[in-house]
């Protein structure tokens, strides 16, 4: 099991403080800027597309289980079905995962109620079709052939199956929009979706979408946190150019520390 | 608690899992009759502490009243994955449930694609019933072993591989359309694919000439192949990590406090 050194354990307090700080202040009721995100921005004309040519939208929070990506891709979920049921469009969210089911359940029926219009909850949207990988990419091409849906949206993590489910949606002609941690299926997704976000930009989403305070001031923290850690490499570089980490490692072993401690 | 988590051989097994139904269930009807705020509170709660026990389970150093592996908190990592692992299974019922309730619909009401329905419940019925006998029984003679072979190894297997399979079509498909020269940054991929794409299968007939001790040897297209991975995509790879990992922490961090619970929780319904 790992568990972390003491350089570690400082860094990830400090980096959690900012992060803290940031959203304690954004409560208080500090004014903070966001950027335009040209792939969240995508969002609404792609719902209002729907709306046009009357056809459903198709969700996937991706093959992740119960994480922190697919807490993010829910989130999305819940603004873009709150969007759909202004305009009285269909949201079909096929799910691959079992305890992701129930949350992805919530979060529509919530959606639905703060549109003050639960009547367009429909629980055979929410579909659990199998958490097998290739399974679940069948499942969600079959609905889209046969649902001719105009939307999809791929928020979550990915495997292979990704470029399986961009070039389906794009045979079918639906606009795509896809947001992905999964560094390795990025590639494919800007390739096949009309607008991919990206790295970071992923977990601006909720902030972006929703304004909340809470949200955007966390998005600001993490944008502290990195200027810290990119100061963090460039002292590093520096110290190991001039060859200083030897000295470092004298110290660490003079003091007794285990490996690690300090370099 | 290791006593909670051992396994019990035998019929006792059953024992164990009805009175865990029975507590479980007792567990919900009360969960249930809770009101709203209290509910709310229990989940605030019951997410902080869970959060606190891996936060400090990783953070407090493995010399503190641990053995060689873990602290004093290590020993409950593995009781709790083991607790989330039954929690996750209950979920899989609720799924198994939902496509049912759909796939039954279709059947019930002799909807277009009625047959894929019924497909599915022979498929669901059928399989479940030969993977339980199949573990019940599972010596090579046994009558079960060659229909889940059949049905699993024979069947499942390569539809899954097929579905794989693919993927080479839907690659060559998205490159086309990605490689195609529209802007600055597309001529820039496509000449990066290109090198790429050279270097590694034809590196040899194109610069094998160069001697390897040559000043020019960083111009054999392996070379120039490794420095774009190592150097140029490795480096922006990292940069993407690093933003996603600022990311992660940030949600880690309001969920655990509950900072984001109105996206989930706050709402009645």
């Amino acid at each position: 099991m790992e568990h972390a050194t003491p350089f570690m354990a400082v860094v990830l307090l400090v980096l959690s403080g900012i992060i803290l700080y940031n959203i304690l202040t954004a409560r208080g009721g500090r004014d903070l800027f966001i950027r335009r995100i040209p792939g969240l921005a995508a969002i609404d004309e792609a719902v209002g597309r729907a709306t046009e040519m009357g056809r459903p939208l198709l969700f996937s929070p991706g093959l992740f289980g119960l994480g922190v990506e697919t807490l993010q891709a829910l989130s999305v979920l819940g603004h873009i079905i709150r969007l759909a049921a202004r305009y009285n469009s269909r949201v079909i969210v096929p799910v691959c995962d079992a305890q992701v089911y129930p949350i992805a359940e919530e979060v529509a029926r919530e959606a639905y109620n703060q549109e003050g219009r639960p009547e367009l909850y429909n629980a055979d949207d929410i579909r659990f079709l199998s958490d097998r990988q290739f399974a679940y990419a069948s499942g969600t091409v079959g609905i889209m052939n046969r649902e001719k849906v105009a939307a999809n949206f791929f928020f979550g993590g990915f495997f292979a199956e990704a470029l399986i489910l961009a070039e389906a949606g794009r045979e079918v002609g639906a606009i795509q929009v896809a947001g992905t941690p999964s560094t390795t299926q990025i590639p494919f997704l800007i390739a096949a979706c009309d607008y991919t976000i990206i790295g970071e930009e992923y977990y601006a989403a909720s902030a972006y979408l929703t304004r909340d305070p809470v949200l955007l001031g966390s998005l600001v923290g993490q944008d502290w946190s990195k200027v810290a850690l990119l100061l963090l490499i460039f002292f590093g570089a520096i110290l190991a150019s001039l060859g200083l980490l030897t000295v470092l490692h004298w110290i660490q072993i003079q003091l007794g520390m285990p490996a690690g401690a300090l370099v | 608690m290791n006593f909670l988590f051992t396994p019990r051989p035998g019929p006792q097994v059953w024992l164990w899992v009805l009175g865990a139904t029975i507590l479980f269930g007792a567990l919900l009807a009360f969960l249930h009759t809770l009101p709203g705020r209290q509910k709310k509170l229990l989940i605030v709660v019951s997410t902080f502490l869970a959060g606190l026990f891996y936060f400090l389970e990783f953070m407090i150093p493995t010399t503190v009243g641990g053995g060689p592996e873990g602290n004093f908190l290590s020993g409950g990592v593995e009781p709790l994955a083991d607790f989330v692992l039954v929690i996750g299974m209950m979920a899989l019922g609720l799924g198994i449930i939902n496509l049912a309730r759909v796939q039954g619909r279709i059947l019930l009401r002799m909807r277009a694609g009625w047959q894929n329905a019924f497909i599915f419940f022979v498929g669901l019925i059928g399989m479940t019933v030969i993977g339980i006998m199949h573990d019940v029984y599972p010596a090579e003679t046994s009558v079960w072993t060659p229909l889940y072979n059949f049905f699993f190894t024979g069947l499942y297997t390569p539809l899954a591989s097929t579905t794989f399979a693919l993927l080479a079509f839907f690659i060559a498909s998205a490159a086309f359309r990605a490689f195609r020269i529209t802007s600055v940054e597309s001529t820039l991929m496509m000449i990066t694919a290109f090198i790429v794409m050279l270097g590694t299968v034809g590196s040899e007939v194109v610069t094998g000439w160069i001697p390897e001790t040559s000043p020019f040897a960083i111009l054999k297209l392996d070379n120039i192949t490794l420095w774009i991975m190592t150097t140029v995509n490795m480096s922006a790879q990292r940069a993407l990590l690093f933003g996603i990992a600022m990311g992660e922490l940030a949600i880690a961090l309001r969920v655990w406090l509950s900072l984001e619970r109105g996206h989930f929780f706050e709402q009645e319904v």
